[in-house]
């Protein structure tokens, strides 16, 4: 065989198994191993270059080819494999949307901090409040990044398979493990990591310049928001009777509990979203973005009473660009749908 | 645009008898991808994408229809065949079965809708579709 057709093969089958890496080897050399022996045969009578050309043009760019072999083995193992395969491949496949969204909201959210304190804090002051901000923010965006991940991975193992997935035992399986760590991932980072930090961040401000500026408000003390909930608990006990109390009890529970019963139905709304999806009832994007748009708000702050919490100066930051952030996801997320658009035909 | 939906249309119904192909080839006898595509193509100009076969054979296998084995080949790379397991060719049966009761219903509506003089041309009298299987004796 020509050299030069040796070559192009070899690199065709190079791409091809980068973009499968994700695959078991065994897989992958299955996979790989068949397509070299149908090239091959393809060039059997005619084995210039134009035919090979021809013949790669037919089994079409290795990303693609790639995709539609992990579509059919992620549908495959969710027929057979163990529990661990299968939240393995959910994994892999919430991976990018998950981080792309994270990312985004938090490079956000840093580039606002420092917008707002850099002049008056100082770059070194205004870089350890970003990292003292960043559990506060992981937690608040944890279900925005969900919701807008977990429905594909649930469009992508559901899609190919014949039987009815809402009664799919094994999927819920899956969907409640997600909602059971994200749930404790946000009591943790609240109750145990946040408080310090928080207490950490009110120490700055009070030390800087910045309460000097009438325009930034903050707290010389925490609010119920940037207590544990025991903290919060005793603070409250703690009050005289009245309507301030009540207002404060009303705002720990609320916030607390609103909080991590959000992190765990999130992710079952987002089968929901997927169960809608698979069905083909909506348009996808619009489906998902509108409700990744509106949903945080309605559930989360409209339980911890965005008013008081704008006043935080790490809500602040949040508020300020947020359509900004939500049109940034809508294109990437366009994006990314028209790619899986394409494979599922 | 019409000549549009209709190979979308085309398109469809092959995909749907897809497996069913696949199955009947591979149930003749031991068969590798490149030989099945070949075979499928001179059967009815089906035109298949290795996008599609290449996937469609690893879910036939998943689901134990077929079941696979690499042959060591002298003058070039292994090559994987695929043959027909007990259970693909029960499964074979029945979607015959009911592929053959599936396709007299269609013409007998095509039959009924010449009769009542639907688009009455002459055309329409090549238009009851014969679908060439063996039927189980």
């Amino acid at each position: 065989m020509d050299q030069v057709v040796q070559t192009k093969i070899e690199s065709y089958i190079l791409k091809l198994k980068k973009n499968l890496r994700n695959l078991p080897q065994t897989e992958i050399d299955d996979v790989v191993n068949e397509i070299r022996s149908h090239i091959f045969d393809s060039l059997e009578l005619d084995n210039s270059v134009s035919k090979l050309d021809a013949v790669l043009r037919k089994i079409g760019n290795p990303k693609d080819y790639a995709n539609l072999i992990i579509d059919q083995y992620i549908s495959n193992s969710f027929k057979k494999g163990s529990f661990k395969e299968n939240f393995k491949i959910l994994l892999y496949r919430m991976k990018f949307p998950f981080f792309i969204t994270m990312f985004i909201y938090l490079g956000v959210f840093s580039l606002n901090l420092v917008y707002m304190y850099s002049e008056n804090l100082g770059v070194s002051s205004t870089s350890i409040l970003i990292l003292l901000a960043l559990p506060s923010y992981v937690i608040a965006i944890l279900p925005i990044g969900i919701l807008y991940s977990l429905p594909w991975a649930y469009y992508a193992m559901a899609k190919t398979n014949s039987n009815n997935p809402i009664k799919s035992w094994k999927l819920w399986k899956l969907i409640l493990l997600v909602s059971i760590l994200s749930t404790f991932f946000s009591v943790f980072i609240s109750e145990i990591i946040q408080p310090p930090i928080n207490s950490k961040s009110i120490e700055i401000y009070i030390n800087s310049a910045v309460r000097k500026n009438n325009d930034l408000k903050f707290y010389n003390k925490k609010t119920i928001h940037e207590m544990s909930f025991f903290e919060g608990k005793k603070y409250v006990d703690l009050l005289p009777e009245g309507q301030k109390k009540n207002q404060e009890i009303f705002t720990l529970y609320s916030s607390k509990i609103a909080m991590y019963l959000f992190n765990f139905i999130i992710p079952i709304f987002c089968v929901v979203l997927g169960i809608i999806m698979t069905s083909e009832l909506f348009n996808n994007t619009y489906l998902v973005v509108s409700c990744g748009y509106f949903l945080p708000f309605l559930l989360y702050f409209g339980s911890s009473q965005i008013p008081t919490t704008l006043d935080y100066p790490i809500w602040q930051a949040f508020s300020s660009d947020i359509i900004l952030l939500k049109i940034t996801l809508f294109m990437l997320l366009g994006a990314f749908l028209k790619k899986e658009k394409n494979l599922v035909k | 645009m019409e000549e549009d939906s209709l190979k979308k249309w085309i398109s469809q119904v092959r995909k749907g008898s897809l497996e069913l192909c696949i199955l009947a080839v591979i149930k003749e006898k031991s068969i590798y991808a490149f030989e099945l595509i070949q075979e499928l193509e001179k059967i009815e100009s089906l035109v298949l994408t290795e996008g599609t076969i290449y996937p469609l054979l690893k879910r036939l296998q998943n689901d134990e229809l077929i079941s696979s084995f690499w042959v060591e080949s002298d003058n070039g790379p292994p090559r994987k065949y695929y043959q027909i397991t007990d259970k693909g060719k029960d499964f074979f049966d029945e979607m015959s079965k009911e592929w053959i009761k599936f396709t007299r219903a269609i013409n007998n509506i095509l039959k009924r809708s010449e009769e009542n003089g639907y688009g009455s041309s002459s055309s329409n009298k090549n238009r009851v579709i014969h679908f060439e299987t063996k039927e189980k004796s």
